[in-house]
């Protein structure tokens, strides 16, 4: 049977055993999750160089601490956790020393882009913009993070949500709601917090008057 | 429909899932519970802004290729760690100038 056969439980079973010796089961365990995790961090970080890097030192990790999973059932919520984490440590870094390619980016592109706050469908956003949710994302409580980016970012459905969180499905959704609401306050906390929330009341109104005409 | 009622619903208003003429029974008595009112403003913008964030659907974002880059690097760390593990063990008898064979023995066989 060839490995790439093999189910999580068992590859990291066998990893348990090989690893050192034999990092084959590795590998196959790297192949399988290597384009969600570095679509997961890259969505976050937004920079090919960081999520390549943030994705191999989840790797990493996860080859130095295979041998301590005791319910391989809980790989994915596990390794799920870790590559988050190092995401969101990589945003706290990227606050302190920002990329050259953003940092010289004005406010007035925040200014141009909540002057038009666009449809989800057209999913344009500004450098400003992205720093800001990005620096909330990386202030936020981990486990709340983990749930707004599971499901917003991520889009993943409820169930799968709470098999990632490990928990129940009606826990995952009050997290994710609760989780929302603390971003929102936190956002708030941020200048270009509140020009974009004024705008959007702004639009909502608009949107709201044009129902009633 | 109550305020208590309407929370119920707030999570699938939020997400725009809930059918038309749904949604417009919840909207019509969410203006008068101004708590919920609140919180479903808050969530739901948290919601845009982080859908907004989202990539684009469809955008291509290349995969890198760094597995034999991450085996390499871990093979490299392994045997850098046996390295110094066996230099550990070699320090004690360093000073020494007769090495017995039982100390030689002891040393191979920990490797």
């Amino acid at each position: 049977m060839s490995k790439n056969n093999l189910s999580d439980e068992e590859l990291v079973s066998r990893c348990q055993r090989e690893l050192p010796d034999s990092t084959q089961s590795f590998e196959v365990l790297v192949q399988r999750y290597k384009p969600r995790i570095y679509l997961l961090v890259y969505r976050l970080v937004r920079n090919v160089e960081e999520a390549e890097d943030v994705t191999q030192e989840v790797f990493i990790k996860l080859y130095y601490h295979l041998h301590s999973l005791d319910q391989q059932g809980a790989f994915t919520g596990w390794m799920y956790r870790v590559a988050m984490n190092a995401a969101l440590d990589a945003l706290e870094r990227c606050k302190r020393h920002p990329h050259p390619e953003t940092e010289g980016e004005s406010v007035n592109a925040l200014d141009q882009q909540a002057a038009s706050i666009p449809e989800p469908d057209e999913q344009v956003i500004s450098a400003e913009l992205r720093s800001c949710i990005q620096h909330v994302l990386s202030q936020l409580k981990r486990e709340q993070a983990r749930a707004l980016i599971l499901r917003d970012v991520e889009g993943l459905e409820y169930k799968e949500v709470a098999r990632l969180l490990g928990t129940s499905l009606s826990a995952a959704k009050m997290r994710v709601h609760r989780a929302r609401l603390a971003f929102q306050r936190l956002f708030m906390q941020q200048p270009c917090g509140r020009i974009y929330f004024e705008l959007y009341v702004e639009q909502e109104q608009e949107k709201r008057n044009s129902y009633e005409l | 429909m109550n305020c208590k009622e309407v929370q119920m619903q707030l999570l699938a208003l939020i997400e725009d899932d809930l059918p038309v003429e749904q949604r417009e029974a919840v909207e019509a008595v969410l203006v008068h519970c101004s708590e919920y009112q609140q919180e479903y403003l808050a969530a739901r913008q948290a919601r845009s802004l982080l859908l907004l964030f989202r990539s684009k659907p469809g955008e291509a974002v290349p995969l890198p290729d760094f597995e034999s880059r991450l085996m390499e690097l871990l093979k490299q760390r392994r045997s850098d760690r046996l390295v110094q593990e066996g230099f550990e063990e070699l320090v004690p008898l360093a000073g020494k100038e007769q090495v017995s064979s039982e100390e030689r023995s002891a040393v191979q066989k920990k490797r």
